[in-house]
């Protein structure tokens, strides 16, 4: 193994990280809000790289010019699914939360089987096959576009959560719902809010996503576990922590490529988020948070 | 209310202590034969249909209906009754299949030596995943059981199994469960699917169900009682898991080619927890409820559309969220609280699918009691010590270097303002949190990191600040809680006096067949101390038990409290009322700040300066005016 590979192995973590932190962010956000752990997170996905894939081939547009409509659609559609069917859950009832996104995840997916087929549909850019090499190592331009991207909306989430009174009040209500309310939130209409923005995040990295992977309706299930990894690690509900997250599992996927068969990295990402979510205090002694 | 009124309104509570006594003679035996019957009768018409099905399609349905059914069952052990929502119940059907698969295909070892040896695996790899995973609470555990079926399905991918043909043995089809004819398979599903269900019966019928039902209620509570909730949570797994395992195998043999996705994927998961859903978790019979109703959907849309199409997991989908908005609890939920006095025939079919199980009266159970008779105390003597405790929370200190020695027969306040420590001193008193220095001894033994469980067999129990009964239990059962598990065993006879005195003591004895969470706010605070003394424990440790009583009753609970102690209990009681504790007991501990800084006399503790100082204020000669 030469020096070379291991730091290509890092300059593709590191891209494939950036992509994972916009897709963490989303879901973390929408924990760290409603307490709820969307399954449809990486549906909105898959659904914003097909709404990428139809709109730059029937319309000739670049996808990285589509990132922000796709998003805004599928925000809208988040929304809908906040204000449809998790407001009207018991706020507390984490179950019927849980199988409520799973019963949505499994809707979006095999829709968009019965609709499209199981074809994976690619999208040909001038970029996608191109390649910029310094010292040796290849770093293919639609990633990089695409970690560039999503650092870019990184950067305006972050401006939105510390800058604007939205986004105050999101993170006041993340901390401590009762006071957030108690002090003029209304915290029915953030919890809707965060899971319109994080499901958006997840349709404007479902774009970029689809320059350089293949879209097919069941594409979320390689990034579902993947997502949930970057936001334990970083600890559910912090949006920084996720970030840090998402590079950490693209470093870890990436370099267990160097060790592991193709096929076995992924069982790399399951334990690893097996081990975290074993070893986290959080999880250990749960029903002390309650007391 | 009245604490005082138990005793004209105990009738009812009569009437179920005549029950339990009668229930050990004829009328256990008819009423146990009603309700072991139904699985049997239910198998043996089930065979009989299906012996007449020759149409192969409605044969294999009838299969998958049993096979569902009885996943169905073990995912409701784990899922409905312990109320841990699993979402990776396929890594057990699927491990189950494949380890029968692999050892016949590279050993020749026939499926029915491999169903034990599947059978042990699946309950092994319960018992591994299951042991950490079930320190993790709610969405936690929920989230790590996603993982356990998607490394399997990797690894066995990996291992070169993607797509398995079972070797054929055309010749002998009962050695090698090769039939042609579904019929086979479903009898043999069907007869697995009636012991699962017996099995359930007997849970709902024994003392386990209120374990399971403590548990799934409220961790913190189960745990208060004496309950091991995560030894508890094992057994459950451990069993649910290897029988999943074992029909797992006979699943990928009917199925005849095998893929990781078909043993291991989402599907598998979904479709155990969706005939749960359905029907009704925690009820025995609403797994198969939940899959009559839905795998002939399932089957006829992949009928239809063909098994890759998404069609089945779409309605499935669509299923989960229908369900989740309108029948939360599941059908059977919907059929109990259906009132039969209006809907007759519905009431009547509910009263027939739950024959002989929820509705049954709590069996009388052998319990435990940690009674003081049987390990005499002396009067005086030193029963719990802390030396030294502290209790940081990162750079907070809650409590420091705190020095107190409880004797038998005290009756011991404490009391401190909010946020002086008073909640964190009670939580490392009765081992809810482990302290950060410092030691405990529980009558000269060190029990400093003893569970909170482990305490409470040993006698030491407690209540809450903010009541934690076991809300869809009734007041009856609440109290039985209270002394199943414990130190000392005792008769059955014994048991139930012991049930019914103190709930008689707080007067809530005519209110026994009541649902927890129907009482008012005080009557269930009444219901926790009930349920402490049920297994007349050494020490009772009350947190706040004052709150949101009114003047005459506290009166009446000091009443009780008092009678207790007389009869040998060592009482603690923590509050931040000093005037109102001051006048109850005997010996007053003041916190502040997390230092103690007062103990003795009520009378000269109230009067020490730095008490007067740091805590009463003016607030204190405003009261003794």
């Amino acid at each position: 193994m030469s020096l070379t590979t291991i730091f290509q192995a890092i300059v593709g973590g590191l891209l494939l990280g950036g992509v994972y932190a916009l897709l963490a962010a989303g879901l973390t956000l929408i924990f760290g809000v409603m307490r709820v752990i969307n399954f449809a997170q990486a549906e909105f996905m898959m659904l914003g790289m097909f709404g990428a894939y139809f709109l730059s081939t029937w319309f000739s547009i670049d996808p990285l010019l589509l990132t922000v409509p796709v998003g805004i659609v599928i925000g809208a559609l988040g929304l809908l699914m906040a204000q449809g069917l998790l407001e009207r859950v018991p706020r507390g009832d984490h179950n019927a939360q849980l199988i409520l996104t799973l019963g949505v995840s499994l809707v979006l997916q095999n829709l968009a089987l019965l609709l499209l087929g199981p074809t994976p549909r690619v999208v040909v850019r001038p970029y996608t096959n191109a390649y910029w090499s310094p010292a040796g190592l290849f770093i293919n331009h639609a990633r990089l576009y695409a970690c560039v991207a999503s650092l870019v909306i990184m950067l305006a989430l972050y401006l939105f959560l510390t800058r604007t009174w939205t986004g105050r009040a999101m993170r006041a209500t993340a901390d401590d719902p009762l006071s957030a309310g108690g002090v003029g939130v209304n915290v029915r209409r953030i919890h809707v809010i965060a899971f319109m923005v994080g499901s958006g995040l997840a349709g404007l990295a479902g774009t970029l996503i689809a320059t350089f992977n293949a879209a097919a309706p069941s594409i979320g299930n390689n990034f579902i576990i993947i997502m949930f990894l970057a936001v334990v690690l970083g600890g559910l509900g912090s949006v920084a922590g996720a970030t840090l997250g998402a590079f950490v599992v693209g470093l870890v996927q990436s370099m267990s490529g160097l060790l592991l068969p193709l096929q076995l990295q992924n069982v790399m990402l399951f334990l690893v988020f097996v081990l975290i979510l074993l070893v986290r205090p959080q999880g250990l002694f749960g029903f002390r948070q309650r007391v | 209310m009245a604490f005082g009124s138990g005793c004209e309104h105990f009738g009812s509570g009569r009437e179920m202590v005549a029950s339990g006594v009668r229930a050990q003679g004829l009328g256990a035996l008819q009423s146990r034969l009603r309700a072991y019957s139904v699985p049997v009768i239910a198998c043996g018409v089930f065979i009989a249909i299906v012996s007449q099905i020759t149409d192969f399609y409605l044969s294999r349905l009838a299969a998958l209906i049993a096979f569902w059914a009885a996943v169905g069952m073990t995912w409701n052990l784990i899922g409905g009754y312990a109320g841990q929502l699993s979402l990776g119940h396929a890594a057990f059907v699927g491990l189950g299949g494949y380890v029968a698969l692999v050892l016949q295909q590279e050993f020749g070892i026939v499926p029915w030596l491999g169903l034990l040896a599947s059978t042990f695996a699946a309950g092994l790899a319960a018992l591994i995943v299951g042991a950490p995973t079930l320190r993790l609470s709610g969405i936690y555990f929920s989230l790590a059981t996603l993982a356990y079926p998607l490394i399997l399905q990797v690894l066995f991918t990996y291992w070169g199994y993607q797509e398995a043909l079972i070797p054929a043995h055309p010749e002998s089809p009962f050695l090698f469960m090769q039939w042609r004819d579904n019929r086979w398979y479903a009898a043999i599903f069907g007869m697995i699917l009636m012991l699962c269900w017996l099995a359930t019966v007997f849970l709902e019928r024994s003392h386990w169900r209120y374990l399971l039902t403590a548990v799934r209620e409220d961790e913190a509570a189960a745990a208060a009682v004496g309950i091991n909730t995560w030894l508890v949570k094992l057994w459950a797994f451990v069993i649910s898991g290897s029988i999943a395992g074992m029909l797992g195998v006979i699943y990928a043999q009917m199925l005849f080619v095998v893929t990781p996705e078909t043993m291991f994927g989402i599907g598998v998961s979904v479709q155990a927890l969706i005939v749960n859903l359905v029907g009704g978790p925690g009820y025995a019979i609403g797994p198969l409820l939940g899959t009559l109703i839905t795998v002939p959907i399932s089957q006829a849309l992949e009928a239809q559309f063909g098994s890759i199409s998404g069609a089945a997991q779409l309605v499935y989908g669509l299923v989960l969220i229908v369900v989740v908005l309108t029948i939360p609890h599941g059908l059977m939920d919907e059929l109990r609280r259906i009132d039969p006095a209006q809907y007759p025939t519905l009431g009547r079919i509910g009263s027939l699918l739950m024959r002989g199980t929820t509705r049954a009266a709590p069996p009388s159970v052998p319990g435990v009691v940690s009674s003081p008779v049987s390990a005499p105390v002396g009067k005086g003597e030193v029963l719990l010590k802390a030396d030294g405790l502290g209790k940081a929370y990162g750079g907070v200190i809650a409590l420091r270097d705190f020095n107190l020695e409880i004797r038998q027969h005290e009756f011991i306040g404490i009391v401190g303002p909010n946020g002086a420590g008073k909640t964190t001193l009670f939580d490392l008193l009765s081992g809810f949190q482990r302290p950060t220095s410092g030691r405990l001894y529980l009558r000269g033994e060190n029990v400093t990191r003893s569970a909170p469980y482990r305490l409470a067999r040993s006698g030491v129990r407690r209540t809450f600040q903010i009541p934690r009964p076991f809300g869809r239990l009734t007041v009856y059962e609440n109290a039985m809680l209270g002394g199943l598990v414990g130190g000392t065993e005792v008769a059955r006879s014994s048991m139930e006096e012991a049930i019914w005195r103190p709930l008689r003591a707080v007067g809530l004895a005519h209110l026994a067949n009541k649902h927890a969470e129907s009482l008012g706010p005080s009557q269930i605070r009444l219901l926790e101390v009930a349920r402490a003394l049920v297994s007349r424990p050494l020490l009772l440790l009350l947190d706040e038990p004052l709150a949101g009583l009114d003047p005459s009753e506290v009166h009446e609970l000091i009443d009780i409290l008092r009678g207790q102690q007389a009869e040998g209990l060592t009482i603690v009681l923590v509050d931040h009322a000093i005037e109102t504790v001051a006048k109850i007991v005997e010996r007053l501990v003041v916190i502040d700040n997390g230092l103690l800084i007062g103990d003795g006399v009520p009378a000269e503790v109230t009067r020490m300066p730095r008490v007067v100082e740091a805590y009463l204020g003016s607030r204190w000669d405003d009261a003794r005016r």
